[in-house]
């Protein structure tokens, strides 16, 4: 029996065929006949589709079936996911960035990894092969020797970014006083740690993230302020003049107090005999 | 062992029926988005269309599209979207192996795709602010990397899952996204090569 999804998609299909053909031979309008044959193709293929998908219907089991047909026992309950919401934030944010810039694009491509891998993981452990062993397995095997050296990276990687961003935001002097209260910070901090043993766990992670969350903060805050100026070094050439050309070099070069300029000739060049 | 409402409200996604053929809803789910993918493609060769029909020099002087790159790119997509059914194959005689390597092929040919598509655009010169061409091409590229990014998505989801043990003869859903999905791909590029190379 077709169901009324199926009826309604073809209808549709139908419809939109007619359409398509009836407007394109009235008004030798190419594109809306074109958007009116997809609608129609597409229709048509969803209404095979739902056609062939049947009911969603619960599965029945008799209760003297055999312990491998029944659905597996004991595990948690599905939970709800967030991570369809997150990767719409996602795709939406990429969506974005094709008319913004390269930031938003990077955000999105953040979130989509978030979704992603958030989504795999729950999907993962809800799946009826999945233990508690197996779950410590895999994090023995393949998280902690991959994921700990690669997570170590970025997280080095991101704090001198973000540090380095606020260095060149800062003027010279103001550059040297923040690198030195900054290895003192962390020179101070790391010996409380290691010589107290009443730190709670929480605290430290919350301390450490604050701590993270802070640099990247001010790393971002630098990037959007910008780089103080530089003095750039002027007339210096670092390299030789071609043969037959002269080259001027500037006066601070060459001719120290005077300010004239002073022109070297170039070296001959010596052509077989 | 009698089960409980909890273990019965599990989806569609993990009642594979007993002959292992039921595709579940992941399956009818991939479809439809395939489905969407290839209408969307429609509308913006619906556009190109429109376009094309007010606008006197098209495509305007100083570009030439190539065909080379047009039948290099088609025939990539054929083999992935065979590969793609490849997997299915394996997957349902329970060959893992074989099943992790098609997909990981799948993946690499989509990549290829990407990556010659990528180098067509920046050779043709073309930005979305060039001209009334410029921006359609520009914006049916960009649809046919990002439908042929997210076969590469669904390809290493699944392989995960394959090389997890997750995917078998008993269940072979995502087997069958896998090949859909790459098949969707496939034809999302054919409507843009129909575009672009073929109506121009």
């Amino acid at each position: 029996m077709v169901p009324l999804g199926s009826k309604a998609l073809f209808a549709l299909a139908g419809l939109g065929l007619i359409a398509s053909i009836a407007y394109g031979v009235a008004t030798k309008d190419s594109s809306a006949t074109t958007v009116l044959g997809f609608v129609a193709v597409g229709a048509f293929a969803l209404g095979v589709a739902v056609l062939l998908a049947g009911a969603d219907q619960e599965p029945w089991v008799a209760t003297d079936a055999p312990l491998a047909e029944q659905p597996p026992a004991g595990g948690r309950g599905l939970l709800p996911s967030a991570f369809p919401l997150v990767a719409a934030a996602a795709f939406g944010t990429l969506a974005l960035a094709a008319a913004t810039n390269v930031v938003v694009g990077v955000v999105g491509l953040v979130l989509a990894a978030v979704a992603g891998l958030g989504w795999l993981f729950q999907v993962w452990t809800e799946d009826g092969t999945y233990s508690a062993g197996y779950g410590l397995r895999i994090k023995e095997r393949l998280l902690l020797p991959v994921g700990l050296p690669v997570g170590v990276v970025a997280l080095v990687g991101a704090i001198a970014i973000s540090v380095s961003r606020v260095f060149l935001a800062l003027p010279e002097k103001g550059t040297r006083v923040a690198a030195i209260v900054i290895a003192i910070v962390i020179l101070l901090s790391a010996f409380a740690i290691a010589s107290s043993k009443r730190v709670a766990r929480t605290a430290l992670v919350l301390l450490t993230t604050f701590a993270f969350v802070a640099v990247i903060a001010a790393g971002i805050a630098g990037q959007a302020h910008g780089e103080r100026s530089f003095e750039k070094a002027k007339g210096i050439r670092h390299y030789a003049p071609l043969p037959g050309q002269p080259s001027t070099v500037a006066a601070s070069d060459t001719a120290g107090a005077t300010g004239s300029s002073a022109t070297t000739a170039a070296p001959t060049t010596t052509t077989g005999s | 062992m009698a089960a409980s409402g909890v273990q019965l409200s599990l989806p569609p996604a993990d009642r594979a029926g007993d002959d292992g053929h039921d595709p579940s809803l992941a399956v009818y789910g991939v479809v439809a988005m395939g489905v969407a993918a290839v209408v969307v493609m429609g509308a913006l060769m619906a556009a190109w269309l429109a376009v094309e029909a007010g606008t006197q020099t098209w495509p305007p002087k100083g570009v030439t599209v190539q065909n080379y790159f047009g039948t290099t790119l088609s025939v990539t997509m054929l083999m992935s979207a065979t590969v793609g059914w490849w997997v299915l194959y394996a997957v349902r005689r329970g060959d893992r192996r074989q099943a992790a390597m098609a997909l990981t092929v799948a993946m690499f040919l989509e990549l290829c795709f990407i990556n010659l598509l990528t180098y067509v655009m920046r050779g043709s010169h073309l930005g979305p602010a060039t001209n009334a061409y410029g921006t359609l091409y520009y914006a049916v590229n960009a649809a046919t990397i990002a439908v042929a990014a997210s076969g590469i998505l669904v390809a290493g989801l699944t392989l995960v899952r394959v090389l997890g043990g997750q995917v078998g003869p008993a269940r072979p859903q995502l087997g069958w996204v896998a090949a859909w999905y790459g098949t969707f791909v496939s034809l999302v590029w054919f409507v843009m090569y129909t575009t672009v190379y073929v109506v121009k």
